[in-house]
């Protein structure tokens, strides 16, 4: 042991040594490049953007918080897109969530054939959006839609599902959970986790199905659940692209979502400067929701975990 | 000692109950609990079976109400006029070739980083790290115009680059996660051996890391595949012109409210071909994705 040479340098001094640290960074170059260029850049420049009036062919004219001004006191499409996006992320997140938890329930039986249900379930995730929004827009088809012709072979009144205003949203948020089966997968992978012993030792005490997944499975899975709620609520501020190619915002506005609002702006009337502080307050609001459900959460995780039942 | 005695009763008890539940039984609780999985199945099925269905029915057909999934006369001239449509061609090869460049460069640049992440040692690496992982609660759009004004003054409207450059920076900081959290796996002896051969750390990447990372890499190729094929608001913002537009475009393009009666045959026969590739690939690796999935919670950036 005492072989080694007095000068041998000291393993942790060296560990954190300047050459290693330049290899670090010259490994994590493309990363830190494309952070500060497609990221960070952007997003200082579109604070600017948002206190400036800029139609991008003219460079910007600065106007303090002139956007931010006008959106909070005489933009009522502002306010009716955040109407539209809120209450349809609340009815996703109900519907979503219960749908979603009760197929990962059903799909972590073990019983035959559960792979050919599981590829069942989780197909329509990879159907492409442009092509899921059409294809509901024809199934919703108020005269020739077969969603109606069920309806109407079993007696039922036609509903105008998307040409309403009353049931277009509604509408999306079932187009939603068609195409929403990564929280179904979220919660396998969850239900798979809890161990099977609690499930076993709430058996031996005589507890039922039933109340096995109120005592042992939702409290052990409230963790996966709070993520796909949080995902969920956020995910519903992405929401674009059915709206653009379903409805177009309509009718009368009831499925103009946020993003489409942003959308047009930017894009259609050029007002670049106001899309950004829209952007800015989009931003804003996820912060904060976030910041409230990991709040909120604390005292929900810690009353499920509780065992007070 | 009493673990001892603990662990031969588990090994008793669990095991033959476990065999007994994947016996095929039908009583009346798993006849119910096959026909809830059925009635789902249906749920999840019945749209994809009628885009098929559709894009094989004549005009008049899709334009009266029916509910029959299957035509009349499968109308395979549908296809045809399809395949005969050069700009649907052009659309096909576009995609792909944005896909392919695309993902060239996303998967390289990400497992170059991930390596960095996972195995180097470096002063300031968890701050990095946790810049970028931050950058996963940033919304999409916040950055949408600040890009558009930054490509439009490069001069990229109405080019690939937009779309296929910013993956070469290792775009997808999910992905970037997943992949170092794979790597982190790797026994260390193995880049240690490496290194006392005389290897520098990009062979050590090359020879060592890269090869042995294959699962996980095939699981981000997967998820970063389906969610480029799939995307539409790139293209839609920044090809702007017909000769370069990918699928997406084209399929949406289909769509004209203008058109009277909507020819629902032609839209579908185009999903159909777009929608195929990504099926397949789903079909064979669906392992994969669902790890991938399970792991990032579907970020797909």
């Amino acid at each position: 042991m005492t072989a080694i040479p007095a000068n041998f340098p000291a393993p942790k001094r060296r560990r954190h040594s300047w050459r290693k640290t330049i290899e670090g960074y010259l490994f994590i170059g493309p990363v830190v490049l494309g952070l500060i260029i497609w990221t960070f850049g952007p997003m200082i420049a579109s604070a600017y953007y948002s206190l400036t009036d800029y139609r991008i062919v003219q460079p910007p004219e600065f106007i303090g918080f002139g956007n931010y001004i006008e959106l909070f006191t005489t933009d009522r499409l502002f306010i009716q897109s955040l109407s539209v996006t809120v209450r349809y992320g609340l009815m996703f997140m109900v519907l979503g969530q219960i749908v979603s938890l009760l197929l990962a329930v059903l799909l972590t039986q073990k019983v035959r054939g559960m792979a050919i249900f599981r590829t069942f379930f989780y197909m329509p995730i990879i159907v492409p959006y442009v092509a899921s929004a059409l294809l509901w827009r024809y199934l919703y088809n108020k005269d020739f839609g077969p969603i109606n012709a069920v309806l109407q072979a079993i007696g039922l009144d036609p509903i105008n599902w998307l040409g309403s205003p009353e049931s277009s949203l509604f509408s999306m948020v079932i187009m939603s959970v068609w195409t929403g089966a990564v929280t179904t997968i979220i919660y396998v992978a969850g239900l798979q986790q809890i161990p099977e012993d609690l499930h076993d030792a709430a058996k031996i005490d005589g507890a039922n199905a039933v109340q096995r997944f109120f005592a042992v499975t939702i409290p052990m899975l409230s963790p996966t659940i709070f993520f796909n709620v949080v995902t969920g609520f956020i995910g519903s501020f992405q929401f674009f692209v059915p709206a653009f190619l379903m409805t177009d915002g309509g009718p009368i506005k009831s499925t103009y979502f946020y993003n489409l609002n942003i959308y047009e702006k930017a894009f259609r009337w050029l007002e670049m400067g106001y899309a950004s502080a829209m952007a800015w307050v989009l931003f804003i609001i996820i912060m904060a929701i976030t910041v409230v459900l990991f709040r909120v959460s604390n005292r929900w995780v810690y009353y499920e975990g509780s065992n007070e039942r | 000692m009493s673990t001892l005695q603990h662990t031969p009763d588990l090994s008793v008890n669990v095991r033959p109950g476990r065999r007994a539940r994947y016996r095929l039984n039908l009583d009346a609780r798993s006849i119910v609990f096959y026909a809830i999985l059925i009635a789902f199945s249906l749920f999840f099925l019945f749209p994809l079976v009628w885009m098929a269905g559709t894009s094989l029915k004549s005009i008049e057909e899709v334009g009266r109400p029916q509910l029959s999934l299957l035509p009349e006369v499968p109308q395979w001239s549908n296809y045809g006029n399809l395949f005969a449509d050069p700009s649907f061609y052009r659309a096909y090869v576009n995609s792909i070739f944005v896909v392919v460049v695309t993902l060239v460069g996303t998967v390289g640049s990400i497992s170059f980083v991930a390596y960095a992440f996972a195995r180097l040692e470096w002063r300031g690496r968890n701050l990095v790290f946790a810049l970028m992982l931050g950058t996963l609660m940033l919304p999409a759009q916040a950055t949408l115009v600040p890009q558009y004004v930054l490509f439009y003054n490069l001069g990229w409207i109405r080019t690939f680059n937009p779309i296929t450059i910013p993956g070469f920076f290792a775009g997808g900081a999910a992905m970037i996660f997943l992949l170092r959290q794979f790597m982190v796996g790797i026994p260390k002896e193995l880049d240690e051996a490496a290194m006392i051969d005389g290897a520098n750390p990009l062979q050590t990447w090359w020879y060592i890391i890269l090869p042995l990372s294959r699962p996980a890499i095939a699981t981000i190729t997967v998820f970063l595949f389906v969610g480029l094929w799939n995307n539409l608001i790139n293209p839609l913002l920044y090809l702007q012109k017909a000769e370069l537009f990918t699928m997406p475009v084209f399929v949406a393009g289909k769509f004209n409210l203008q058109e009277s009666p909507i020819p629902w045959q032609t839209i579908m026969a185009a999903s159909v071909t777009f929608v195929l590739p990504v099926l397949v690939i789903f079909m064979f690796t669906q392992r994969f994705f669902v790890q991938g999935i399970a792991a990032t919670g579907g970020k797909e950036g």
